[in-house]
């Protein structure tokens, strides 16, 4: 991929405050079409509050964020889905009774079209449709490796799938930005490579990443730039190699006792 | 002495009539039923009680089976009829029931939002239908100086007096409305918050309904409005005792019956279609996690405003009905009692389930008309029943397929039945 | 149109307002009270106890049938009258504080894991059981005590306040001091709280949750029980009582913050103020449209109102949750 590529996300003196608290403090991100961006920082550095000012959960105090050239803050969440944005939770936030299929054609609300009258009717382009989601839901599945659990309850898989569960009912929404939220979180050092494995596939199908993680070593690896976060405040910026060498970063990880 | 007084005489004691003595009394059964169930539950071996566990399994197959609810459902009142009668009035309230609960299905089970306050529905429809199917509205005009009814609108009786075709639709589109205003100010409520603010509305819904002779009177007050039409097609009164068919005479609520079961299997038909589309995803979705479910691209206030319309709709046709075969309405059968008694249909039947929600209505509905009709001892009864229900069954007696409904288009992958762990990629 | 203007001043007068706000206080203070219960238990395992307010109903006819037994009338001397009347409050402490234990074994203790609308259910069930019992088997009718404590203490002008509602008014705020301290000082008080704030860190630190939850239903129903006495002092109950006041009271917890023992209190004397004030002059400001006869709709839009504008009380700052 060329440094050229033009920026998708943008968010700009961007800031929350929760009664008075700075969770959020001016960032300014860039996120680029087509790389793997991740925001690092430690626990409580505001990251998860940059997803949900992203994602429409919670509106910025002050600053602008734009979305392939589109203002965005203060959008609805379902909106912000429709317009190619989706996002996977820290703490995972599956449908738990729902099937793994059922879940994954949930993600895939936003782009069926029938109107919900003809649902009761069902129209043939409804059936079309329907059908159609199905199929999709099943590739998904597939892609994460969960085509044959696609029965089980949600709340019935493993921790390590149900977080790819989780990837494959964001993907359903055909994201332009997939926010991954500490994905490697509670995995193993064996997940936590075919997680990489993963991330990079599906750049590779077209979707940029943006990930936050607590986790230095493993975003370092595959991401393609990153920016950490600390106290709501951005620290450094750039490919891997310079932020890891940073000595406010270093500092702020290492000072932290961490 | 019948069995009624003998189960009311017991539950009384021996001992007079100071409270603390048949608290005592009763203290001592609960005790001692406790303990024998204690006893069986060690002693009996597991075979035993296999005979017991089929049976439960075959009713359970039976119940879920739509035809054979179908068949039970044709032929009951026929049955009841050749044996006297008495019972068509209980098992007409019952469907009533049945409708009602598959419309608060789908806001607490399908949805997850909890309402206290479904009886507001069931009392919008049936005023709807009193209003314009007497002379109540034609009273109300002459009291005012604005004549929105002329006196030329006459049919039997002065008043409107519309087509029930017309008149039981329009009464369940009334209460739909009646669900999205209710829905929209409660829309970041849920949980025991939203309980309590659907149970307010019930209850201001009926307090109106008593109070609104005044200024003006609209509702008639405690008095209710009277003289309601009965549902006619043609020439036919489904109201008219006298109605035969060749020798058989065909008592009203007969009439009533199947036009209601009509109404469920319509409702049924409707409300399992939405279920399988997108929208019954998404209010399961939104009930699973209302904040994924946005972000997952759900508009989550439009289809929270649609499960509160589409269970408004189906309650408020079911309040039509009851108005038509009653003649008459009063506040006093709108109490927040209906509304529990729906809601412990649904959850006793497994929230979220339509078949569940028929069965649910069915069980309860009998346990309740056929219980001691001493009114309190009835609710005495069926409180003590419900805890025991929600204790011993929280999932209810068919609890939702869920899981059953994605795979139901029969996927040809043997491999879902073992439980094989996850590959690793 | 002057009419109702007319309508709206001819009942506003300083006494008549003074009047209406001593007895709001008074009424206050005894849904504040019962909401503790509400508040208490909705701290510890965010479960409204619907059977809270029968609790109540259960513990005015306990006052009831003691007092009955000792023949008390409004002409009994004040040596049999104080120590009927405390005996009557602890027999009413003692089977409320009976009964909220057992509710909360019965009930909800079997549903702890349960989804969240099984509890919920099960206390419905509770309440409309304690309801119907006591129609069945003790009276479906009003009754009151006789006029005890007569008198009353000038205030100014013809204003007065009557002996019994010092009573209520001094009881109920000794009551809710002794329990800020019994909350603040012992170790069970410390596992409520800590219970409040966060379950599964209590859990883990050694908080015995049963004992927390026991201890939290049978201080939330003894003080239904100090409740009921107080009530009785000056109005009448029924079976349904537990429902009305039992509204009331969750109401005036919301408002001041469920789990919130000040906010409680505070909450109680505002609904009643509002509630007795309504009552007086609602019909007249509002000419005439508004009876009393629509008093529980006003409590119920109060209710409705606040939880879904202030769900947090008017007391505490929003504080946003970070996802």
């Amino acid at each position: 991929m060329t440094a050229e590529a033009a920026t998708i996300l943008e968010l700009k003196q961007v800031r929350k405050e929760f009664g008075g608290l700075v969770a959020v403090d001016d960032v300014d991100v860039a996120v680029r079409e087509g790389e793997i961006f991740s925001l690092i920082g430690p626990n409580g550095a505001g990251k998860t509050t940059v997803f949900n000012l992203i994602t429409g959960l919670d509106v910025p105090t002050s600053g602008t964020i734009t979305f392939a050239g589109r203002a965005i803050a203060g959008l609805k969440p379902h909106v912000l889905a429709q317009l190619g944005i989706a996002r996977t939770f820290q703490n995972i936030r599956l449908f738990g009774n729902m099937s793994v299929l059922g879940n994954v054609l949930v993600g895939r609300h936003s782009r069926l079209h029938a109107a919900y009258w003809k649902a009761v009717v069902r129209t043939p382009d409804e059936r079309a449709e329907e059908k159609d989601a199905r199929e999709k839901a099943r590739e998904y599945l597939e892609f994460v490796g969960l085509r044959r659990r696609h029965g089980d309850l949600a709340n019935n898989l493993p921790y390590g799938l149900q977080r790819r569960l989780e990837i494959a009912r964001a993907l359903a929404s055909e994201p332009r930005l997939l926010l991954l939220d500490e994905p490697a979180a509670g995995t193993n050092p064996q997940e936590k490579a075919a997680l990489g494995d993963l991330i990079r596939s599906i750049r590779d199908r077209g979707v940029t990443l943006f990930l936050i993680e607590h986790d230095m070593k493993v975003v370092m690896g595959i991401s393609d730039r990153v920016t950490v976060l600390d106290h709501g405040e951005k620290i450094a910026e750039g490919v891997p190699e310079d932020v890891r060498k940073d000595r406010r970063v270093i500092e702020a990880y290492l000072g932290t006792g961490a | 002495m019948s069995f009624v007084d003998a189960f009311v005489a017991f539950l009384h004691g021996p001992f007079g009539n100071n409270p603390f003595a048949i608290l005592a009394w009763q203290a001592l059964l609960a005790g001692a039923a406790y303990l024998i169930v204690r006893l069986v539950r060690g002693r009996v071996p597991r075979q035993a009680t296999a005979p017991v566990r089929l049976a439960g399994k075959g009713a359970s197959v039976v119940l879920r089976n739509r035809y054979a609810l179908l068949l039970i459902g044709l032929f009951l009142p026929l049955i009841e009829l050749l044996t006297g009668g008495y019972l068509l009035s209980v098992t007409y309230s019952i469907e009533l029931y049945v409708l009602l609960a598959v419309g608060l299905n789908i806001v607490v089970g399908f949805t997850g939002l909890l309402d206290l306050g479904y009886v507001a529905f069931f009392a919008v429809g049936a005023y709807v239908y009193g209003l314009f199917a007497s002379p109540q509205l034609y009273e109300i005009t002459k009291q005012t100086t604005y004549f929105l009814v002329s006196q030329s609108v006459v049919g039997p009786q002065p008043g409107f007096h519309i087509s029930m075709l017309v008149l039981i639709p329009l009464a369940g589109a009334a209460a739909a409305l009646f669900g999205v205003l209710i829905g929209i100010p409660t829309l970041r409520l849920r949980g025991d918050y939203l309980a309590i603010v659907t149970l307010g509305f019930g209850e201001i819904t009926r307090i109106f309904a008593n109070n609104l002779d005044q200024p003006i009177n609209i509702t008639n007050g405690p008095n209710g409005i009277i003289n309601i039409d009965p549902v006619t097609i043609g020439s036919y009164s489904f109201g008219n005792p006298a109605n035969h068919l060749g020798p058989f005479q065909i008592p009203p609520f007969l009439n009533y019956y199947y036009l209601v079961l009509l109404l469920i299997l319509l409702t049924v038909f409707i409300v399992s279609r939405l279920e399988r589309s997108r929208v019954g995803r998404a209010w399961a979705a939104i009930r699973e996690d209302e904040t994924a479910a946005q972000v997952a691209g759900i508009n989550t206030r439009n289809l929270k405003l649609l499960a509160y319309a589409s269970g408004g709709f189906f309650g408020g046709m079911a309040g039509a009905i009851y108005a038509a075969g009653q003649h008459l309405i009063a506040p006093d059968s709108f109490q927040l009692f209906v509304s529990i008694l729906v809601l412990v249909m649904v959850v006793a039947g497994g929230m979220g389930s339509i078949p569940g929600a028929v069965v649910g209505a069915i069980v309860v509905g009998f346990l309740y008309f056929l219980s001691p009709s001493l009114l309190y001892l009835r609710i005495l009864v069926f409180g003590g029943l419900l805890v025991l229900l929600i204790i011993v069954r929280p999932q209810g007696f068919l609890p939702s397929a869920q899981r059953e409904r994605e795979l139901e288009e029969k996927e040809e992958d043997p491999s879902l039945v073992a439980a094989t762990p996850g590959p690793a990629p | 149109m002057q009419r109702c203007l007319d309508l709206l001043t001819s009942g506003l007068t300083p006494e008549g307002i003074l009047q209406q706000l001593i007895n709001g206080v008074t009424l206050g203070s005894v849904y504040a009270l019962i909401a503790l219960g509400y508040s208490m238990v909705y701290g510890v395992l965010e479960l409204i106890n619907f059977a809270h307010g029968d609790v109540f109903m259960i513990g005015t006819f306990v006052v009831l049938g003691v007092t009955g037994q000792f023949g008390l009338t409004g002409t009994s001397s004040l040596a049999l009258v104080i120590p009927v009347l405390l005996l009557a409050m602890i027999a009413a402490m003692a089977l409320c504080a009976v009964l909220g234990f057992t509710i909360e074994k019965v009930a909800y203790r079997p549903l702890r894991r349960a989804p969240r609308l099984a509890p919920l259910i099960s206390a419905i069930g509770v309440s409309f059981f304690l309801e119907a019992w006591i129609a069945t088997y003790v009276s479906s009718r009003d009754h009151t005590l006789p006029n005890l404590l007569a008198g009353d203490i000038p205030l100014y002008a013809d204003v007065t306040i009557r002996y019994v509602q010092v009573l209520m008014l001094v009881s109920s705020v000794v009551m809710m001091v002794g329990l800020q301290q019994l909350v603040r000082r012992t170790s069970l008080g410390r596992g409520m709280r800590a219970v409040a704030q966060d379950r599964e860190a209590a859990e883990l630190m050694g908080v015995n949750m049963d004992r927390v939850i026991s201890f939290t239903f049978i201080i939330g129903s003894a003080l239904a029980g100090v409740a009921a006495v107080l009530w009785m002092l000056n109005y009448s109950t029924n079976q349904t009582i537990g429902f009305i006041a039992g509204l009331k009271a969750f109401t005036a917890a919301v408002i001041g913050g469920i789990g919130n023992i000040p906010g409680a209190m505070l909450g109680g004397f505002l609904l009643g103020l509002a509630e007795s004030l309504g009552a007086a002059y609602i019909s007249n400001a509002s000419c005439g449209i508004f009876s009393s006869a629509y008093e529980d709709v006003f409590a119920f839009a109060f209710l409705i109102l606040m939880l879904v504008f202030r769900p947090s009380g008017i007391m505490r700052e929003r504080v946003s949750q970070r996802a």
